[in-house]
Order: C-alpha cells, then structure tokens, then sequence
C-alpha cells in the first residue's frame, strides 16, 4: 500500500513538473483586455504625463486596449534591467531603446519591424524623419524603432553663478569664436568654490558609469573608442589620452569636475554648467536662475558635436506585438511628435524647424538652431558597437583605473585595449 | 492486527500528504532550477535571443583559463574570510552583552535586530549615501579631524565597506541564535566553575563555548554559505568596482547572464560556486565530531 501511494505522488509529481517545463500559457486576446507596457529611463513628471496623455487619446478609440502603462527605470541600469525582463520571460511590449544598444539588440532579434505599419498607416509620413536620425534602426527593408528623441549633447549653464564668480559667460566666449575645451575648463575652475559647494561643472550622462558619454570630450581631440569598421581599439591612441589627460586634471588638478561618489545637480544651483541633452533639461523652465546654453566647446583638433539618441520600438518578445506596433505608430504620428518637441528633439524635418522647437521648448529660437538644428545636421551619434555588451564593462572596469588622482592614464588606456582588442577582431 | 495495519496507512497517508507541498515546492523550486543550471552549463545559451547550442564541457574549460574568473573568485574568498569571523564575533559579542540582566535590554534586543527585517535594497541604498565621499560619515569624521577616505572608490575601503554593510545587516540573525543558546547553558554549570576558582574568561572557554558549540557549527554554516551568495549590496554599493576590485563570484555570474548574456557560461560558473559551497558545508559537517561538544 505504501508503495502504492509513492508511485501515486511520484506519478503526479512527474506530470506535475512535465506540465510546468512544457507548458506555454495561452493568453488569448479578449476584447478590452490587452495591457500594454513600455519601458522608459525618465520618471520626469513632464514625460510621464505627455505619454499618459497620448495613451489616453489611443485608448477611446482601441477598445481593445484595457492600458497602457509606462515603467521608469533607472537610467544607470536601464539597459540592463531591460534585458533581464526580457531574459526572465517578462518582456515588455515597448521600451526606449539607447543608441548603444540598438545593434546588440538588432542582432539579438529583440526589435519588431515596425515599416509596414508606419508605411500602411494614413498620415504617417514616414518619409519626414530624417534619413540620417534612422540610420541606427533602420535596414533595407525594415525599420525597427523611431527615433523619438535624437538630442545633441551641449553645456548648459548657470549664467547668475558664472556671473558671481567673474567668469566670461560661455555664450559671450562662443559669439567671439573662443568656445573652446581649454576656455571652458577656465570657466570651471573659476566658479568652483568648495566653502560654498559649488562645482564648474557636472557631467550627469557619463558620472563614472557611462564611458561612451566621454565621447562629448574626446572627440573634439580627434579621438575615438575604435576604428570605423569597430575591429581595432583606440583608446589607446595619442588623441585619446590628450583628451583623458584634460579632463583628468579637469577632475584632480583643477577639482572643478565632481571626484567620484561626489553627488551634484545642476539644477540644485551650484554647479555652473552641465553637460547634458536637451531631453535632461526640462527641469529648466522652473529655475530662479538665469541659464544659458551653448555648443560643446571646440577641442584642439575639431569641433565635434555629439548626440544621443533614443528609439521607441516593440519588442518581438512581447506577447501583444501587433497592438503594441500600431500603438508606436499612432505615439509616432506627425500630430503625437509634435508634442515631444518640448521635451525630445523630433527628427522629423517640419519639427527640426527652430520656430517650432522654440515655441514647443526652454530655447528661444536662436538656441534651437545652434543646439538643436545645426547640432542635429552636424553631430555625430554616440559610439556603439554590435558586440557593446560584452565590450562595455570590460572598457567601464578597466577605466575605473583613471578615477584616481595617481592614475597612470596612459597604461590604463592601453589596458583597456588590450582587454578589448580580441573581442573586436 | 488489520485494524493497527489500517490505522498505520492512515497516519502515514495524512504525514505524506502534508509534506507533498514541501516536497513539490522543492521539486519545482529547488531540484528543476538545479537541474536546469547544470544542462544550461553544457551550453553557448543567449537568454535575449534564446539560441542555445550543446557545447560540452567548453565553458569549464574556459573558466579555468579566465583570468577574470580567478580574480573573481580571489575577492569571494577574501570577501568570506572578512565577513565570516567578523560577522560571527560580532555576533557573539552582542549575544553575551545582551545575556546579562540590565534595565532596557529587550529595546537594545530588538534595535540590533530590525537591520535582518529591513528591505537589503532599502538598507544598501541608505548605506551607499552614508558612504559617499561627501557623505555624513565622512562630514562627521572631518568634524573630528579625520580625512576620510573615498569609501566606495579607494581601494582597500570599497571591499571593506560591502563587507561591513553586510556584516551590520546580519549580524542581528546569529545574535539572536546565540542568545537562544546562551540562555540554554545551564546555570550551575558556572556556580560550580565558581566555587572551583574558575575566572570569568576559563568560564567562557571551558563551560560556554563547548555548550553553544552546536549553534556556533549552524551558524558558521549558515554564515559562510551566505557569503559566498552576497548580490544586492555589491549591485547596489559599487557595481563590481572600481575596476573588479569588488566583483565576487554571484556578481559575476549575474553579469555573465544578463549583461553580456552568455547564460551557459553564467551557468557553469554557478554549478562552481554551487559544488564549493557543498564541499564547505560537508567539510563543516564532518568537523563536527571533533569540535562540537554533545553531538547528538
């Protein structure tokens, strides 16, 4: 008998276990019961609320779509967390997707083709956005994101601080020509002011975890991570570490960029000026401060302008794709993009105008055309590279070897290309 | 004869079925995950792309031959070696202050418990702040005359520092073991020590240490096999650095699972890091006999 009731909870235990490793859930779409999610990196009120309020809009016309939700997750680990959703089997139906990341993700098969909605869908005009801006995500025959947000990196400023600290207003020094890597580090160094806890400048992007960000310093050295074909490391390369070089001493000599696990905010008031994207400045229109904005100064060797990018795409792991896909392409409609002027530099060349992106953002009109326009035209994207996962925290661990006072720059450098080189081949 | 056969199938069904929960929860939670990791360790597995490929013994072959791996596996051995004794004296320390009879001492009891209730995210998060370069330890310890150093940035400190946090996390669980154990020590145990002249020191080496020898042996179990799984507060504290300087082994595997997503290889390191514990753990069980006092 006992061996009876074994045999009885064995059998059950197997079909059990048979049943758990086997068995997909179904989930059958009933009407008003689709839930959608996309991922995103900002828990800005301002961003949260203009995609809430283009879901609502969607919602009274997709009965379907019971909601649509929209997680912030910390940019520092975004990508990261993203891809352990994904991984884990809780892909979600939409994310921001950064430029870094956007070939690993291609190659991973992790984004839909989203052409054939944009193409079939009335009105959409997809032929508006900037062939350029689509260059990450796009292929011969597919498009696999939009890019909502294609926003070049500039230095924001506190002009009340640099004023107080007898500095020359970055703007005066940009209209004389003199807008230059080795003026703005004077600037810095000027308004620094331990006593009171100000710093020249803060670099909220990079803050020792985002390596490629330094792209906005090195590239104005003719610098750059690797070689056009992304097969041959420079980091260790003579432009490479001039521009390590300034801004080491920009961080230990001068102390006027914050050491790590020093914390600041730009928009706290005392720090003079910032290194970020216009999509990271909308906190900007409640400052008592006067702000200023300009270009990302000139390094020795070229004046190099940066951008970074961001697509919202559907994810081919989600499990309601086609809604997902028409709801990107009504968020991504000429009317909807539109709207994320305020906040995300659009790529569609009607929004590039700096008629409308002044009347929509914090920049008057001669600023969206330096920033925005002419900064979008001439800049470069961010670096990436197919194989960036394996890369990335090889380059960020080795290069914690700069973030010392004693650092040997140039073996560090030459470090991380050893570590990386095999990978690139 | 039939009727106690009867009643025997009865009592045995009703023990099987009340422990069928536990034993399924086992199977799918503990056994089929195993399992999993050790077929996934024979394979080139992407999670984001969900090719996998048999590979054989390849990734324990490449994990010999990884120089990361071993210094990895460096800094948990040199992580566990702080943590373990520390976390154990401390604890210890606490459990004998907390024996003695003083007014309050149920409050202090519980203060030095709260940490093991607490949120490890929340209480990371908090101790990352503290820790900060510009942070209130090193404001108070500049009050004090005291420059002091780059906790989370400056090698030795940011090993340190997890280790500490973890330590202050924990240290209330084996305080609270201890204690338990302490207080079974019998009371003429040390009246009779007394009387033969014995001091509070020959006390505690002769009478309390052999008596508790058996929570000493869980909790040095518990502890060690706790300090080889340390996650959050390295994620949360320094990401593995500054450079691989606090990268422990559960780090390690995370990474090579979900940020440069090679699973297989993530899985041969965790059936390593699973196959060294057990041989700590039945090392640990086997010293038993020799060091603890009443092995039952």
């Amino acid at each position: 008998m006992k061996a009876k009731y074994l045999k009885t909870i064995a059998a059950g235990s197997a079909i059990a276990l048979v049943a758990f490793i086997g068995i997909q859930p179904a989930q059958a779409a009933k009407k008003g019961s689709i839930t959608l999610r996309m991922t995103m990196w900002s828990s800005n009120a301002g961003h949260l609320a203009l995609f809430k309020g283009i879901a609502d809009e969607y919602k009274k016309t997709h009965p379907e779509i019971a909601d649509i939700k929209f997680e912030s997750l910390d940019f520092a680990t975004y990508t990261q967390t993203l891809t352990t959703q994904i991984a884990g089997g809780k892909s979600p139906d939409l994310a921001w997707i950064l430029e870094k990341d956007a070939q690993q993700f291609r190659a991973n098969n992790l984004l839909l083709n989203v052409q054939p909605q944009m193409e079939t869908t009335p009105g959409y005009k997809i032929d508006e956005i900037a062939p350029g801006a689509l260059g990450l995500w796009k292929s011969t025959r597919a498009v696999y994101a939009y890019p909502f947000s294609t926003s070049p990196f500039a230095i924001f400023y506190n002009a009340d601080l640099i004023k107080a600290a007898g500095a020359e207003d970055p703007a005066a020094l940009y209209d004389k020509g003199q807008w230059t890597w080795a003026n703005a580090a004077k600037v810095a160094k000027a308004v620094t002011n331990y006593e009171k806890g100000n710093y020249g400048m803060n670099f909220p992007t990079f803050n020792y975890t985002g390596w490629n960000g330094l792209a906005a310093v090195w590239r104005g050295f003719g610098a750059e991570a690797w070689n056009k074909t992304g097969t041959k490391c420079t980091f260790n390369s003579k432009p490479m570490i001039d521009s390590m070089t300034f801004f080491h001493n920009m961080i230990y000599k001068d102390k006027s960029f914050p050491a790590p696990g020093i914390a600041t905010d730009f928009f706290a008031g005392n720090v003079g000026m910032s290194l970020i994207q216009l999509s990271r400045a909308a906190n900007l229109s409640t400052m008592k401060w006067k702000f200023g904005v300009v270009p990302l100064p000139k390094g020795p060797v070229a004046d190099a302008q940066v951008i970074g990018q961001a697509g919202m795409s559907v994810l081919t792991k989600s499990k309601n794709r086609k809604a997902a896909a028409d709801f990107l392409v009504f968020a991504t409609n000429p009317e909807n993009a539109a709207k994320y002027v305020q906040y995300f530099p659009q790529s569609r060349t009607p929004l590039m105008d700096p008629k409308v992106i002044s009347k929509a953002s914090i920049l008057n009109e001669a600023q969206a055309k330096l920033i925005v326009a002419d900064g979008i035209t001439k800049g470069q994207i961010l670096t990436s590279h197919p194989k960036i996962s394996t890369i990335e925290l090889t380059i960020k661990s080795t290069l914690d070897g700069l973030w010392k006072s004693d650092a040997n720059i140039t073996q560090t450098l030459n470090d991380v290309c050893t570590k990386i080189q095999p990978t690139l081949r | 004869m039939k009727l106690k056969a009867k009643h025997e199938e009865r009592h045995w069904r009703t023990g099987v079925f009340m422990a069928a929960p536990v034993l399924l929860g086992f199977l799918f939670l503990v056994l089929y995950p195993i399992v999993s990791v050790i077929r996934d360790s024979f394979t080139s597995y992407n999670p984001l792309s969900g090719e996998a490929a048999f590979i054989g013994t390849d990734n324990y072959l490449r994990l010999i031959q990884d120089e990361t791996a071993i210094e990895v596996a460096k800094n948990t051995l040199i992580f566990a070696m702080i943590l373990v004794p520390v976390n154990m004296a401390l604890a210890l320390f606490l459990a004998i202050l907390l024996n003695l009879h003083f007014r309050g001492r149920t409050s202090f009891r519980a203060i030095f418990f709260s940490p093991v209730i607490v949120s490890t995210v929340a209480w990371t998060i908090v101790w990352k702040y503290i820790l900060q370069d510009d942070g209130p330890l090193n404001y108070f310890l500049g009050n004090i005359g005291i420059d002091g150093p780059n906790w989370l940035r400056d090698n030795p400190w940011p090993m340190i520092s997890v280790v500490m946090v973890q330590v202050f996390k924990n240290v209330g669980l084996n305080m609270i073991f201890f204690l338990a154990a302490l207080q079974g020590v019998p009371e003429e145990m040390y009246e009779s020590s007394e009387i033969d002249g014995a001091n509070r020191w020959q006390q505690f080496k002769k009478i309390t240490l052999p008596f508790i020898s058996p929570t000493i042996l869980l909790v040095a179990i518990l502890t060690i096999a706790g300090a080889f799984q340390v996650f959050a507060q390295v994620l949360l504290l320094t990401g593995g650095g500054p450079g691989l300087s606090t990268t422990v082994l559960s780090y390690y595997i995370f990474i090579n699972a979900f940020q440069i997503f090679d699973l297989g290889y993530a899985s041969a390191l965790a059936v390593c890091l699973f196959v060294f514990v057990m041989i700590l753990t039945v090392a640990q069980w086997q010293i038993r006999t020799r060091w603890v006092f009443r092995e039952v």
